[in-house]
C-alpha cells in the first residue's frame, strides 16, 4: 500500500516536461489542424472526413505504404537474424567496431542515404559499371520498388541485429546444448529452444522497423524519382500540404498514418516488455562469448562480408562522388574547397554557418530531449499495467507524426499575435526535440526496467528522500544510457529535414537544407557541393554515433 | 568523465549559439533588402551594386524553387515574411494570393508606363506591379527531326516518351501550359483537357517539379532524353545567345500550331506585408521598371520587358513569334480546381 502511494507521489511531477513539450508543440498544432479540417464552415461536419475515407486513392496508398513496410521488415529480418547470431554467439576481432559500423546507416540523414543510393544505382553508378564489366544488361532501379526496399534494409538492418543479438547473447546456451545432447539436430534445437526465447525480441524489432519504413519520406521522395506508384502516405501528405495547400485533407490523411503507426508501436511496446523480461534468464557464466569454431566461421564469414559490402558500398559511393568532379575518376578536393566560395552565387548558404546552426540546433534539442526523455521514461517505468502501456504508446507518438505535418502545423498555428513564432528558432528547437526525445526515452527506459526495483526501495526504507534515491541510486546507473540517448537525439536533430525545410529561414539554414538547396540547382558544381556537404554531415553523424557506442551498456536492450 | 565533459561542451556550444543569436545583428550599419524570387531570376551584379550604392543598402537575392513553390511558401509566412520584396508571382498564381494579405498596396510612380492590357491581366492589381512577360510554349529539339504539328499528335505512339512538362502545382510555366490545354480542349464535351492529360500520361510524359530541371536536365538539347519540353517562346533565341556566336540560328523551335491559344504570362513584384524595409522594397520595384533593368531583362531572364519601346538586343529577333495573346485572368477557385484535378489525373 505504502509502496504504491510513494510511487504516485513521486511520479507525477515527471510528467511535466513531456506535457510542456508535447502539449503546445504537438497536441495543439495537430489538434487545431484536425479541428479545422472537420469544421470547414465553423460548424462540425463529417463530410471532409467522409471525403477522405471514401476516396479509394488514400486506401490504395495506405495499402502500398503498409505493403512496402512489411516487405522491408521481412527482408531486414532475413538479413539481420543470421547476423545477430554471428554477433551474439561468436567472438572475433574488431567486433564492437563492426557492429558500430553496421549501425551508422541508422543515424544517417535520410537525404544523405537517398543521395548515396542515387549515386550507387544511377545510370553511371557503380552498380551498372559492375554489371557492364560482367557483361550483363544495365539496370535502372531508380523509381522502382527495389531501390526503396534496398534503402530501407540498409537503414534498418542494424535495428534487427542489435535488438536480437542482445537477447540472444544473454540466453543460456546450455539449454540449446542440452537439446543437442538429447538428440536434436542444430536446426530443430534452434527452432524448439532458441527461437521461442528470441521471439519477443524479433517481433519487437519487426514492429520498430515496420514503423520506421511505414513513415518513410526522404528516401521515397528522392529515390522514387517522381513515380506516383511509389508514394507513401507521408509523401501524399507532403504533396497535399505543400503543393496543393489542401490542409484539411493533409491533416486527415496524417491522422490515418498516425493511427496505423500507433498500432505498430503499441505492438512494439508490448513486445519490448517481453524482451526485457527475458534478460532475467541470463547468468554471467553464460554470457561469455566463444571463439568461433570451423563450422561457425564458414557461416559467419560470408554473412559478415556480404553485410559489410552492402552497408559500406553506398557510403563509399557518396564519398567517391564528393571526391571527384564530373565523370572523371581523379580524386580532388575541389568540391570541398569551392564550397566556401560565394562569388556569383546568389542565395548562397555559407557551409560554415550551416554547420554551426546544425550543431546549435542539435545540441539544444538534444538537451531538451534528454530532460523530456528521461522524465517520460520514469513515468512509464513506474506506472504499472495499462497506464504504463498507454503512456508508452502516447509518448512515442512523435515518432509516428509526419515531420512535414509537424512543420506545417506550426506554420498555420503559430501565425498570429501574440504567438506569431514563424521565423523563430524556437520552432526548430521544439520540432527537433519532439522527434528526438523518443530515442532518449527508449534508451533510458530499457535500463530503468532492468533495474531491480528492490534497490531504490531499500534506499527508501533506509530513510533516503525521493530526491536522494534519484541522485544516488538511479542517476549513476542511468548516466551512460542517458548520454547515449542524448547523442542519438543529437544525430536525429542533425539529420532532421521534413519539418526544418518548412520552418527554416535562410539566416539559420542547417546542413540538410544546404544539401537540398544545392541538389535542387542544375550543374555539376552544385551536385558536387551537395555530395561534399552530405559527406561532411555523414562524418559528423557517424562520429557522434561512434561515441554512443562507447557509452552504451552492453546488456541494455533498446536501439 | 570525458564523456560528461564532451556533453558539457556541446551544451555550451548550443548556449553560445543562442546568445549569439539573441545579441546578433552586429553588422546592422547598412540595412539589408531581401528579395524573394524563383530559381530563374537573374540580374547582373553591376545593376545590383548600382542599386546598393544609390540606396546605401545591401541586397540579398534569395531564390527558392519554381515560382509556385515560392508563392506557396510566402503564403504560409504571410504577415511575417522571409524577405521584403517578392518577385515572380504571375497572373495565374496571383489569383491564389487574393485575400491572403500577402502584399502591401503599392502604386509605383511608373505605373502609367505599363500598358493597360498588361494591367488587365493582373486584374488591375493595387498590390503587385508587372515587370515582364513571356509566352509559355513547347520547344522542340530540331536534331530530333520534324516537330509535331498539333498538340493532339503528342498522344500518338510516334511521340511516346518524348515530352517533359513541369508540375503545375510547383511551376508557373507548368501551370500556364495546363491553362493552354484547358483552353484548347475545353472543360466540357466528349473530349476534355482531362482526357488529353490521361492520354499523355499513358504515352509516358515525364513530370518534373520545375522548369530548370525540365529544360537543363531532361531536354535532349541539354543532354537529356526528351526532344519536347514546356518552356518559353523566347528559349530558342536564348540558345543562340548562349552559343556565343557559334550558332546563327536557333537549334530548337517553338511548337505553336495554328489555332492554339497562347497566354501571356505576366510576372510581377510586390512589397511583402510585414517587410522590415518597406521603403527600400518600394524603391526596388521602381528600380525594376527603370530603363537599365528593363533593357537587361531579355538577356538575363529571356522574357519581354513590360515597358513598351524598351531597346532589345539583336538576337532577340529570334524570339519574335507571331502570336495573338489570349487574355488570361482566372479566379483562384478555378486555378486551384485545375491543379487539383490535374494532380488527381497525373500523380495518382
Amino acid at each position: 500500500m505504502n509502496r504504491v502511494w510513494t510511487r504516485r507521489r513521486t511520479t507525477w511531477p515527471w510528467v511535466l516536461p513531456a506535457l510542456l513539450l508535447v502539449g503546445p508543440f504537438l497536441a495543439w498544432p495537430l489538434g487545431a489542424m484536425v479541428w479545422r479540417a472537420v469544421t470547414p464552415d465553423g460548424a462540425f461536419a463529417l463530410q471532409p472526413l467522409g471525403d477522405v475515407l471514401g476516396d479509394r486513392y488514400y486506401w490504395e496508398r495506405l495499402a502500398f505504404t503498409a505493403g512496402q513496410a512489411a516487405a522491408s521488415t521481412a527482408i531486414a529480418l532475413a538479413v539481420g537474424i543470421p547476423a545477430a547470431y554471428v554477433f551474439a554467439r561468436l567472438r572475433f576481432p574488431l567486433q564492437g567496431l563492426l557492429l558500430a559500423l553496421l549501425t551508422v546507416p541508422f543515424v544517417l540523414p535520410t537525404l544523405v542515404v537517398a543521395i548515396a543510393f542515387q549515386r550507387l544505382a544511377g545510370p553511371d553508378g557503380w552498380l551498372n559499371e559492375l554489371l557492364e564489366a560482367a557483361g550483363l544488361e544495365p539496370v535502372r532501379p531508380l523509381g522502382t520498388i527495389w531501390i526503396l526496399l534496398a534503402a530501407h534494409v540498409f537503414y534498418n538492418v542494424a535495428v534487427v541485429i542489435r535488438l536480437v543479438s542482445v537477447v540472444w547473447r544473454n540466453l543460456d546456451p546450455r539449454t540449446e546444448e542440452a537439446a543437442r545432447l538429447l538428440g536434436a539436430g542444430p536446426w530443430s534445437a534452434f527452432r524448439a529452444v532458441t527461437l521461442p526465447a528470441l521471439t519477443p525480441a524479433i517481433l519487437s524489432a519487426a514492429a520498430l522497423v515496420f514503423t520506421f519504413t511505414f513513415t518513410s519520406f526522404g528516401v521515397v521522395l528522392v529515390l522514387g524519382a517522381g513515380n506516383p506508384d511509389l508514394d507513401t502516405l507521408e509523401v501524399v501528405v507532403y504533396r497535399l500540404a505543400t503543393r496543393l495547400v489542401e490542409l484539411p485533407a493533409a491533416a486527415l490523411v496524417s491522422v490515418i498514418q498516425v493511427a496505423a503507426s500507433v498500432a505498430a508501436l503499441t505492438l512494439y511496446s508490448v513486445f519490448q516488455r517481453g524482451a526485457t523480461r527475458s534478460l532475467g534468464l541470463r547468468g554471467d557464466h553464460a554470457t561469455r562469448l566463444r571463439r568461433a569454431g570451423g563450422g561457425q566461421v564458414l557461416f559467419a564469414l560470408p554473412v559478415l562480408i556480404l553485410l559489410i559490402a552492402f552497408i559500406v558500398t553506398p557510403m563509399a559511393a557518396l564519398v567517391h562522388g564528393a571526391l571527384t568532379v564530373g565523370a572523371t575518376d581523379t580524386v580532388t578536393l575541389e568540391n570541398f574547397t569551392t564550397l566556401f566560395d560565394d562569388t556569383g552565387r546568389q542565395s548562397f548558404i555559407p557551409p560554415l554557418d550551416a554547420m554551426r546552426w546544425s550543431l546549435t540546433f542539435a545540441a539544444g534539442s538534444a538537451a531538451i530531449a534528454t530532460v523530456v526523455g528521461l522524465a517520460s521514461a520514469r513515468v512509464i517505468a513506474y506506472s504499472r499495467g495499462a497506464v504504463g502501456a498507454v503512456a508508452d504508446a502516447l509518448l512515442m507518438l512523435p515518432l509516428t507524426v509526419p515531420a512535414v505535418v509537424l512543420g506545417f502545423g506550426y506554420l498555420v498555428t503559430f501565425n498570429r499575435e501574440p504567438y506569431d513564432l514563424r521565423g523563430s528558432l524556437w520552432l526548430v528547437f521544439a520540432a527537433h526535440a519532439l522527434v528526438a526525445y523518443p530515442f532518449v526515452l527508449r534508451s533510458a527506459l530499457s535500463t530503468l526496467r532492468a533495474l531491480d526495483p528492490r534497490v531504490p526501495e531499500a534506499a527508501r526504507m533506509l530513510g533516503a528522500s525521493a530526491w536522494t534515491v534519484w541522485w544516488r541510486v538511479e542517476f549513476p546507473i542511468l548516466r551512460r544510457p542517458l548520454l547515449a540517448g542524448a547523442l542519438f537525439a543529437f544525430a536525429v536533430s542533425l539529420g532532421e529535414f521534413g519539418a526544418t525545410v518548412l520552418l527554416q529561414r535562410q539566416e539559420f539554414a542547417t546542413l540538410p537544407i544546404a544539401i537540398f538547396d544545392a541538389l535542387g540547382r542544375p550543374g555539376e558544381a552544385n551536385l558536387g557541393h551537395a555530395l561534399a556537404l552530405s559527406t561532411i554531415l555523414m562524418a559528423v553523424t557517424a562520429a557522434a554515433f561512434l561515441l554512443i557506442e562507447r557509452l552504451r551498456y552492453r546488456d541494455a536492450t533498446g536501439f | 568523465m570525458r564523456t560528461i565533459r564532451f556533453l558539457f561542451i556541446l551544451v555550451c556550444w548550443g548556449a553560445a549559439g543562442l546568445v549569439a543569436v539573441a545579441c546578433g545583428d552586429d553588422d546592422a550599419d547598412a540595412p539589408t533588402l531581401v528579395v524573394i524570387t524563383h530559381g530563374s531570376f537573374d540580374m547582373s551584379s553591376e545593376l545590383i551594386e548600382q542599386f546598393e550604392r544609390e540606396h546605401d543598402v545591401s541586397v540579398d537575392i534569395r531564390k527558392g524553387g519554381d515560382a509556385n513553390e515560392v508563392v506557396n511558401r510566402a503564403l504560409l509566412n504571410a504577415g511575417n515574411p522571409e524577405g521584403d520584396v517578392l518577385y515572380g508571382v504571375d497572373n495565374l498564381t496571383l489569383a491564389r494570393t487574393a485575400g491572403a494579405g500577402l502584399f502591401e498596396a503599392y502604386d509605383s510612380a511608373r505605373r502609367d508606363a505599363i500598358p493597360s492590357e498588361i494591367w488587365a491581366e493582373v486584374g488591375d492589381s493595387q498590390e503587385v506591379t508587372p515587370i515582364d512577360y513571356g509566352y509559355v510554349a513547347l520547344n522542340f529539339d530540331r536534331e530530333a527531326g520534324t516537330p509535331p504539328e498539333r498538340l493532339e499528335d503528342l498522344v500518338t505512339p510516334a511521340w511516346r516518351g518524348t515530352l517533359v512538362v513541369e508540375d503545375p502545382a510547383t511551376s508557373s510555366p507548368g501551370l500556364q501550359f495546363l491553362a493552354t490545354t484547358v483552353a484548347h480542349f475545353g472543360e466540357t464535351g466528349a473530349y476534355t483537357w482531362r482526357d488529353y492529360w490521361r492520354e499523355l500520361r499513358a504515352n509516358d510524359v515525364l513530370v518534373v517539379d520545375g522548369w530548370d530541371v525540365a529544360y537543363n536536365t531532361h531536354f535532349s538539347r541539354n543532354g537529356g532524353e526528351r526532344p519536347l519540353v514546356v518552356s518559353y517562346t523566347t528559349s530558342p533565341a536564348a540558345e543562340v545567345f548562349f552559343s556565343e556566336g557559334e550558332l546563327d540560328e536557333p537549334p530548337t523551335a517553338n511548337v505553336v500550331p495554328g489555332g492554339l491559344k497562347l497566354f501571356r504570362q505576366v510576372e510581377a513584384a510586390g512589397v511583402l506585408r510585414g517587410a522590415r524595409e518597406p521603403e527600400l522594397a518600394r524603391s526596388f520595384i521602381d528600380f525594376l521598371l527603370t530603363d537599365e533593368v528593363q533593357r537587361q531583362i531579355p538577356e538575363t531572364m529571356f522574357v519581354y520587358p513590360v515597358i513598351p519601346g524598351t531597346e532589345t538586343p539583336d538576337w532577340w529577333r529570334w524570339a519574335e513569334v507571331d502570336v495573338e495573346p489570349a487574355p488570361l485572368y482566372v479566379d483562384a477557385t478555378t486555378v486551384n480546381r485545375w491543379v487539383r484535378e490535374w494532380t488527381d489525373i497525373m500523380r495518382r
